[in-house]
């Protein structure tokens, strides 16, 4: 499901516009991903939870020509499920 | 970076503040999309939120695996897993704080190098006590000291010590050489000091150190088996001592001369031939007195089978062939059941490390193969 398929979804459900859907949609996210830069703990849905990590700084080599190269240190986001959906997924067929 | 932990509510709450809803409205627009969504990752295993990034679930097969209590094995069943896929402006706006670092090419020498350096120097140490195990052979050899093997690193300080030995040889008693390699070698430590001192290489320094070890072993190896072999040849020796003794003056400048001559130089008679009968191993007559084992020859046995065993090389079997000549009319015609002994060889006759010990054996081989 895109983003679209979800603004319909939830525009039915709600009862309201899709362009108020896509509003709310697009405020929620942007809630989170500035929550998220703030380097907090966003709890995502029920699902699980997006966190921010931290990659260390890293030598990486080219096995090609031996060259080394410095990989900086960098934040990226990350997903944590969380058991409660986890144990959903437990029983969910695979299909 | 606060790490706080937000949960839905307050996300719920923030999106009413954002969107100028009530908070009702917006928590009833949280649990929908919630619902929403999770119905739409377990039908379509992918839910895409623009901004946000993808959200997919991935089936994991079953696998085996065992229980980590009581070692009994399990099957661990297969099931779906959620894996995110954030979008590029959110990695972007997450790293915000380290934007501005970027992967840069390290300066000079691939970083493995290093590794590649640490074995150059153990590589150099082993070929180095090779280089000299020969050199040492070649300078022993009669025959071979006539073109001098230089080396630039010791220089002709110890001559004198040369002419020493000439003078001593005939003098001191035998029971005391035992010590004297040692101590001569010692004595020119410090001046081989002094050398590489000048060259300002420590790590050169110690290999050094290392390789004199070595010779000083080889040395001391050299004169016991000297011994032995001067009570059977002794005469013969002398005369070769001589004319080895008159060649070593001529050339002066060989590295090497610290070493023998410093231990030659106390030494009597019998020392010095211990040299020449080292230097002249191949040429002096084999005689097989002690043995270490007899073989009875296996159904398929062969001499180079023995020789591989008890001599870690098999072009020695011409040495066990030799040892038991009346055993065969023909070397490579050995009979099952033949009981051939082995006989206790010079280790350094046998040393497969010794390029030159496989070239003389292999001679042999060809003596006694190719003639009937």
């Amino acid at each position: 499901m895109n983003n679209k398929e979800l603004q319909a979804e939830l525009s039915k459900k709600l009862g309201i516009t899709q362009k108020d859907t896509a509003a709310y949609l697009n405020a929620f996210v942007e809630e989170i991903n500035v929550r998220l830069t703030e380097g907090n703990q966003v709890a995502f849905l029920g699902v699980g939870v997006l966190e921010v990590r931290k990659r260390e700084s890293r030598v990486f080599v080219n096995p090609a020509t031996q060259q080394s190269i410095l990989v900086p240190q960098r934040l990226t986001p990350a997903f944590r499920v969380t058991s409660t959906f986890k144990d959903k997924l437990k029983n969910y067929p695979q299909s | 970076m606060s790490g706080e932990k937000i949960n839905t509510s307050d996300l719920a709450n923030a999106l009413a503040d954002r969107a100028a809803i009530t908070k009702k409205n917006a928590e009833v627009f949280v649990d929908t999309l919630q619902e929403v969504f999770q119905q739409a990752l377990l039908n379509d295993k992918l839910v895409k939120i623009s901004g946000l990034g993808t959200f997919r679930l991935q089936w994991v097969e079953p696998r085996r695996s065992v229980n980590v209590q009581d070692g009994s094995p399990i099957e661990i069943t297969g099931r779906y897993k959620v894996v995110f896929t954030p979008e590029t402006s959110l990695k972007n706006r997450v790293n915000e704080p380290f934007a501005h670092l970027e992967a840069t090419a390290m300066p000079g020498k691939p970083i493995n190098r290093p590794e590649v350096e640490k074995d150059v120097p153990l590589q150099k140490l082993a070929s180095q006590a090779v280089e000299i195990q020969s050199i040492l052979s070649t300078i022993n050899d009669p025959e071979l000291s006539e073109e001098p093997v230089k080396e630039p690193v010791v220089e002709v300080e110890l001559e004198p010590e040369v002419v020493k030995y000439e003078t001593l040889e005939t003098e001191t008693s035998a029971s005391e050489h035992r010590y004297t390699p040692v101590a001569t070698i010692e004595e020119s430590k410090p001046m081989f000091e002094t050398i590489s001192q000048n060259a300002s290489m420590v790590s050169e320094h110690k290999k050094r150190k290392l390789t004199w070890l070595w010779v000083t072993l080889l040395v001391l190896l050299l004169f016991g088996g000297g011994f032995a072999v001067y009570y059977f040849y002794g005469k013969w020796i002398q005369e070769s001592v001589m004319t080895l003794v008159e060649e070593w003056q001529a050339d002066k400048e060989f590295e090497e001369q610290v070493e023998l001559a410093g231990p030659v130089e106390e030494m009597p008679k019998p020392t010095t031939e211990v040299q020449v009968k080292e230097a002249s191993i191949f040429d002096q007559p084999r005689e097989y007195k002690e043995f270490i084992a007899d073989v009875r020859v296996p159904n398929g046995g062969r001499l180079t089978l023995i020789s591989q065993k008890y001599y870690g090389h098999k072009d020695f079997w011409v040495y066990i062939y030799e040892a038991n000549k009346d055993k065969f009319t023909h070397p490579d015609r050995i009979t099952v059941g033949t009981v051939v002994r082995i006989p206790k060889l010079n280790p350094e006759l046998i040393n497969s490390k010794n390029p030159e010990t496989l070239v003389y054996a292999r001679k042999l081989h060809d003596k006694y193969v190719g003639t009937k």
